[in-house]
């Protein structure tokens, strides 16, 4: 697993320095994990004002809790679970339709792309393939946005994110990316690394 | 063609290239520290009219009304939260017991004083975003509620 300046390995010793007042750990933290928090944000769609909300919203909670998170390593969890709670009620706020069940998924597969030229640059070839992701079913995007913060998230903060079993998200992964690929080969995107 | 991996990691850059943290929330993030409040009484949220209704019952009336409880031995302040459909800003309405004084909604740094008649307050425009509740402890000090986003 991919770490931020190692501090994985030190969480509940962050977690304690923050508690007993420590700025820098605090700091440190949400340099951990707030591409996290981010990403399940965005994975509900939320535009910039909400998102930045639910993100606010979700560290001041973690604020009012900190002496009181008792597993640190469950951390990741907590937040993506908080966000998760926080972006519903944003999402109940303006009406908008609930968020798909993930594993509802597929069932509805946009039109792919228009063909595009093989000799497309590869910047112009990544903002096709972003294109192509943001039009993937609410649940496929759900699962995939939030698994492709920085650093990986582990597949339990995943789960917390999507309130999904564990076991559900290496399969749905592997039939998100399928479609996703599909989706680029049909609209002659090469998503091979390079 | 890529693996699984290849692509996770193929998106995961271009989501750091198209859709990555903004900078002010990180900074919001980190700033928010500032609030921290050691001194308080803390007035935890006890019952939640949104938390405790399956997030998909949207479409009634009360979707928009959102019903919280805090309390603190011996002391309450109980609040309806309502977004207002044309202008999305929302109204707060409640009552306070077991405390005195004006009721204090923060707003990040900024500090919105209400009256409180007959322990009862009504206050309209308020913006979205995250906010707690703080009144005075009879006993000494102030009573403030957990960060909730309005």
């Amino acid at each position: 697993m991919e770490t931020a300046g190692g501090i994985d390995d030190d969480l509940g010793a962050r977690l304690a320095a923050a508690a007993a007042g420590d700025r820098a750990s605090w700091d440190a933290l949400v340099d951990r994990f707030n591409s996290l928090v981010w990403s399940v944000a965005r994975s509900f769609r939320l535009p910039d004002d909400d998102a930045a909300d639910v993100v606010q919203t979700t560290w001041l909670r973690l604020l009012d809790h900190l002496d009181r998170i008792e597993d640190p390593q469950r951390l990741g969890s907590w937040l993506a679970t908080t966000a998760r709670r926080e972006c519903l009620h944003t999402l109940r706020r303006t009406t908008r339709e609930p968020a798909l069940d993930v594993l509802e998924i597929m069932s509805t597969v946009p039109d792919p792309r228009p063909p595009v030229d093989h000799d497309l640059l590869r910047g112009e070839r990544d903002t096709a393939l972003w294109a192509l992701f943001e039009r993937l079913s609410d649940g496929c995007r759900r699962l995939l946005r939030v698994m492709i913060a920085t650093p990986p998230p582990s597949y339990a903060e995943i789960a917390a994110a999507l309130d999904m079993p564990v076991g559900s998200i290496g399969p749905t992964r592997a039939r998100c990316l399928a479609t996703l690929r599909t989706l680029a080969i049909d609209a002659d995107l090469a998503v091979d690394p390079g | 063609m890529s693996t699984d991996d290849e692509l996770e990691s193929l998106l995961r850059d271009l989501a750091a290239q198209h859709d990555a943290v903004p900078e002010h929330v990180t900074a919001a993030a980190k700033a928010s520290w500032e609030l921290r409040d050691l001194d308080s009484r803390i007035a935890t949220l006890v019952a939640d009219s949104w938390r405790d209704q399956p997030a998909v019952a949207t479409r009634d009336s009360l979707g928009t009304l959102r019903m919280l409880t805090f309390t603190s031995d011996g002391a309450s302040i109980e609040v309806d939260v309502e977004t207002d459909s044309i202008t999305g800003t929302r109204r707060m309405r409640g009552f306070v017991t077991g405390a005195d004084g004006d009721l204090v909604i923060e707003r990040g740094r900024t500090r919105i004083t209400v009256p409180l008649v007959d322990g009862q307050f009504d206050v309209e425009g308020l913006a979205p975003g995250p906010a707690r509740l703080s009144v005075l402890d009879p006993t000494g000090g102030r009573i403030v509620t957990t960060w909730v986003s309005l």
